[in-house]
């Protein structure tokens, strides 16, 4: 053997158990109706994975169409103009109807932002990469068969898909137009007909108990389900990022869960335990709903860093930089998230309540930041390939600092109580959440596309689509933060006039956006279709999910693997004059039949 | 980035707005290295601000946001330059693999997570200070009440007077309240119905304003720029509050259909034209339907109109003497909304128990007055709505037209 040893590559032989015959997961169990029965009730966490993947990526869809509705209303100011015949008619205002008045018109605006950011908050951003890549990898990177209660795993993406019908059904019925905060006591007093509200907040309760179920199955299978060899620190960061990510949702879920719950309540019984008319007290509700919703920010951006150090440290072919200390802080992340989470109401609190948040919020950049030196420290002295999900590793990497700096001035008390609730909160979350998690997530799905569906892509159209993203991406958020220091508040259908050439300029780039997205969702289709076969491990990667199958036959490795060595240790497994093609296939896959 | 920069600094050297008369500095001065370096700094404070703050502190705000900027910057820059350089300088090269380097570095974890924190501690710090300034009023400041209801701001003066003056912006008539410049002004703030948020962007800061209890947002608005595309606005003796600069008040949480239209003008003028003014705006000698209008124009007018267009809710124009019918199917005839008592209980009962009855075709939405209003503002409002329906008694309509139309100082 010229290059590795293929002892060492992770899965070592057992003791003939093997299935050495096994098909893929994806081969069909029979007819159509039989394969449709087969994925409808199976408990094979990498069914569950891609059933997440395409209802998530369906409801990005959604999300996205609503928030480039958003973006064409705003494209013009709205102006009543008064035309030569003396009649005042209303321009520059999309979703007219005619013979409603302005205020009905700007409804349709408050429900499509309302649409846009449930959608995009608890349908997609929050169980994304935990529900669809977290499902299908955690239990291939710890060398497990499946999850540890893979029943509960089928139960939770039902329980899932019951929540977004309950938000569908509100959408259906004429959506809600409470913002995705749901603030009382507006949202317990809005709308003649209380049932929309009801099911929209019901569809988030609902998507509370698929989190819980996922979460605490995940810590579970972690505790208990590595493969022999695997210690707590010989695990990849990916697993490390679920796991705190699993934690937090485990603990601030039945939060929100309460919450919600007392909000329906209030809507259908009257308790009056937020509304202030029978005696509640509405900012206890934001209390309430921040104390979840905060540490979730935390849910949404953790697994986006994990598969970050997983793409860093395989397309850098280099181990990561600090492991421990990544560990480590994406543990801190999870515990300083749950006691920041009165930033969100600095405009609306006391003044020690204020002081002691904004100080603890400062405390959350630490881990923060060293994260991102850890990442950037990585590439040095790397041997870098420069693919899609490389190019997509670094737009994170330069979206998500520009959406950590500008947090500072948010968590700074003065400049708070001017940025607050303007356009310059909402460029900061689209570069955490969207620059953050989105780019995550799509550069985590190229990386792991070969292994989830055994085709590669076209490289060239996935980096142009990358390309234009990160374009677009810039064009449509830098300039809103612009748009908030000069004054243009959140939520608003119509604004002033200064604002109107940086709508435009907002809007523009949304398109770019949105194309930069096509080209992506072609380049899948067209690898779906049309794909050359993927080898094992195309990237050279030495975690264990490498050594599968592409794709993973239905138990995962025909073997179960022992751990030798650690997921990033490729200076001592790499010898002096490796070559990509030199990566052996290990020989008890070799015999798999691909 | 050097596209945008030109097309925002075009934006901020040439903003039209309604503070188009402040001064700003020309972008740039070439005349020595220092004023280049110095007009580049404010050139780019004016592209994120677009004019200085016009209140007291908010330029400590300004001055650490933009030195958070700065600081953001270095940092960015220098993390991006190494990313893309050792993405280079590191691409892969075929037979070849990374080169062996420590995996980690203790003084160097050491030292990024202990410099950033001292960092941040001053960021705070500063931060902190400049919002005690914020939250703070200085003793003997003047206290005004602000109130909030959807979609609309009301401030009540001292001894009661409240603002008739509206400005023309798009089709909203933005209500006007006048503050004193270079004095500090607390606000007393709650709200009728939702949470709603008070900004005043130039002076650069905000406070919820909330139904249960009253929250308070104090200022010191600069001495007032010029500002001639004002419409003139004469007082009785003589003197005009026109030609000063006027500040948006923007709602900034959001509270419904009209959220985007929950505008208001701040406009600052000198102390001896503010006590003039509220001189002039005073409702004492009033008639009921004069009365009325001004209840109208300053409590009402965001959802009823009083030219018949429907709005949030019914329009005023032509009740009295009408039959109005309900969402439950009653109705109240023409002939009990001709009865002076009748007509007077029913609209008692919808400005109090508004929920009570809805009008068909409306949504209930209106909040109770209840304990809002007086006496005499409430028959005000009755009489005033009376004397707009063209079924009113002659005795009333006469008078009140010319009354109603040509008292109001605009």
């Amino acid at each position: 053997m010229t290059t590795l040893d293929n002892a060492k590559l992770g899965a070592i032989p057992g003791h003939g158990h093997g299935h050495d015959h096994e098909g893929s997961y994806l081969t069909p169990k029979g007819g159509f109706w039989t394969t449709v029965w087969d994925w409808c009730t199976t408990i094979d966490h990498k069914k569950l994975g891609v059933m997440y993947l395409a209802s998530v990526l369906f409801l990005f869809f959604l999300g996205g169409v609503a928030a480039l509705a958003v973006r064409l209303e705003l494209l013009e100011p709205v102006r009543t103009v008064v035309g030569a015949d003396g009649i005042a008619h209303v321009t520059g205002q999309l979703f007219q109807v005619d013979g409603w008045s302005k205020e009905a018109n700007n409804n349709i605006y408050n429900r499509l932002f309302t649409l846009h950011g449930a959608i995009m908050v608890f349908m997609v951003i929050v169980p994304g990469i935990p529900s669809a890549l977290g499902n299908f990898f955690l239990p291939i990177m710890l060398g497990a068969k499946d999850v540890a209660f893979p029943r509960l795993n089928l139960l939770s993406w039902w329980v899932y898909a019951l929540g977004s019908m309950f938000a569908v059904l509100s959408i259906i019925l004429g959506g809600v137009d409470t913002g995705w905060t749901f603030y009382t006591p507006y949202s317990t007093t809005s709308d003649a007909d209380a049932m929309k509200v009801v099911y929209m907040v019901l569809a988030a309760f609902i998507l509370g108990f698929s989190s819980i179920l996922t979460g605490l199955n995940f810590v579970v299978t972690v505790h208990k389900l590595r493969a022999p060899g695997m210690g707590w620190f010989d695990m990849p960061l990916f697993v490390w990022a679920i796991y705190s990510t699993a934690v937090i949702q485990v603990l601030a879920t039945p939060v929100i869960g309460i919450t919600l719950l007392l909000l329906i309540f209030e809507r259908l019984f009257n308790v009056g335990i937020f509304d202030p008319r029978m005696g509640g007290d509405p900012v206890l509700f934001q209390h309430f709903f921040w104390f979840y919703s905060h540490p979730v920010v935390y849910v949404m951006i953790l697994p986006g860093m994990g598969i970050i150090s997983e793409i860093i440290a395989v397309h850098a072919h280099k181990k990561i930089f600090g492991y421990r200390a990544m560990a480590f802080a994406s543990l801190g992340i999870a515990a300083v998230s749950f006691v920041v989470w009165g930033h969100h109401m600095f405009a609306s609190m006391g003044e020690l309540a204020s002081t002691i948040f904004s100080a603890l919020t400062f405390l959350v950049a630490i881990p923060t930041a060293v994260k991102v030196f850890n990442w950037i420290g990585t590439l040095y002295k790397g041997s870098i390939s420069m693919n899609a999900p490389m190019l997509y590793a670094l737009i994170f990497l330069f979206l998500f600092s520009i959406g950590g700096l500008t947090g500072l001035p948010l968590g700074a008390l003065s400049t708070d109580l001017h940025l607050t609730d303007s356009y310059f909160v909402v460029a900061h979350f689209h570069y955490v959440m969207m620059g953050g998690t989105i780019m995550a997530l799509v550069g985590g799905l190229h990386h792991w596309w070969p292994k989830m569906f055994g085709k590669m892509y076209n490289e060239r159209w996935a980096m142009l689509g990358g390309v234009l993203v990160f374009i677009g991406f810039n064009i449509t958020f830098f300039t809103q933060f612009f748009l908030g220091t000069r004054g243009m508040p959140r939520r608003y259908a119509t604004y002033v006039d200064e604002f109107h050439t940086l709508h435009q300029i907002s809007t523009l780039g949304s398109f770019i956006l949105l194309v930069g997205f096509l080209v992506h969702l072609f380049t899948f289709i067209h690898s779906l279709v049309a794909g050359r076969p993927a080898p094992l491990n195309p990237w050279g990667g030495l975690s264990l999910e490498w050594t599968a199958d592409s794709p993973p036959i239905e138990h995962n490795f025909h073997h179960e693997p022992i751990v030798t060595y650690g997921p990033y240790d490729f200076d001592s497994q790499v010898p002096p004059g490796w070559d990509p093609k030199d990566y052996p296939v290990p020989a008890n896959a070799k015999s798999g039949g691909h | 980035m050097s596209l945008l920069g030109t097309v925002l600094g075009t934006l901020s050297s040439s903003a039209p707005g309604l503070s188009a008369g402040s001064a700003s500095p020309g972008p740039f001065s070439l005349s020595s290295p220092a004023l280049l370096a110095e007009g580049f700094l404010e050139w780019l404070h004016l592209v994120f601000f677009r004019e200085q703050a016009r209140g007291l502190h908010g330029n400590d705000a300004d001055e650490l946001f933009m030195n958070i900027w700065w600081l953001s910057v270095f940092f960015f820059v220098v993390l991006m330059v190494l990313m893309v350089y050792w993405t280079i300088k590191y691409r892969r090269r075929p037979g070849t693999i990374a080169q062996s380097s420590s995996s980690h570095n203790t003084p160097l974890e050491v030292a990024w997570t202990v410099i950033p924190l001292g960092i941040l501690a001053v960021i705070f710090f500063k931060g902190f200070h400049g919002y005690m300034n914020h939250a703070v009023a200085p003793a003997g400041a003047i206290e005004l009440d602000l109130q909030a209801q959807k979609w609309d701001w009301l401030v009540t003066y001292p001894d009661g007077e409240t603002s008739p003056a509206k400005k023309r912006v798009g089709d909203k008539d933005v209500p006007i309240f006048i503050v004193p410049a270079g004095v500090p002004v607390r606000m007393k703030m709650h709200s009728i119905d939702v949470i709603h948020s008070f900004w005043v962007p130039d002076f650069r800061g905000k406070f919820d304003v909330m139904p249960n209890r009253y929250t308070s947002y104090w200022f010191q608005a600069d001495q007032p720029n010029p500002d001639p595309s004002n419409a003139p606005m004469k007082l009785s003796d003589g003197t005009d509050f026109t030609g000063y600069e006027d500040h948006w008040i923007f709602c900034a949480e959001y509270c419904g259909d009209s959220h985007s239209e929950m505008t208001g003008i701040i406009r600052a003028v000198p102390e001896d034209v503010y006590r003039k003014v509220l001189k002039s705006w005073g409702t004492d000698g009033l008639s009921p339907v004069e009365l009325g209008k001004r209840m109208h124009a300053t409590r009402c007018s965001s959802c009823h109109s009083n030219d018949g267009k429907t709005g949030t809710g019914p329009t005023w124009k032509n009740i009295f003497g009408h039959e109005v019918e309900f969402a439950d199917g009653t109705k109240l005839t023409e002939e009990q909304m001709s009865d002076e008592v009748e007509f007077a209980n029913y609209i008692r009962e919808s400005i109090l128990y508004p929920s009570k009855r809805i009008v068909k075709g409306f949504p209930n939405q209106m909040a109770s007055f209840q304990g809002l209003l007086d006496e005499k503002q409430m028959t005000g409002i009755i009489a005033y709505m009376k004397a707009i329906s063209d079924k009113a008694p002659k005795s009333d309509a006469a008078p009140a037209a010319g009354g109603a139309a040509e008292a109001k100082p605009k």
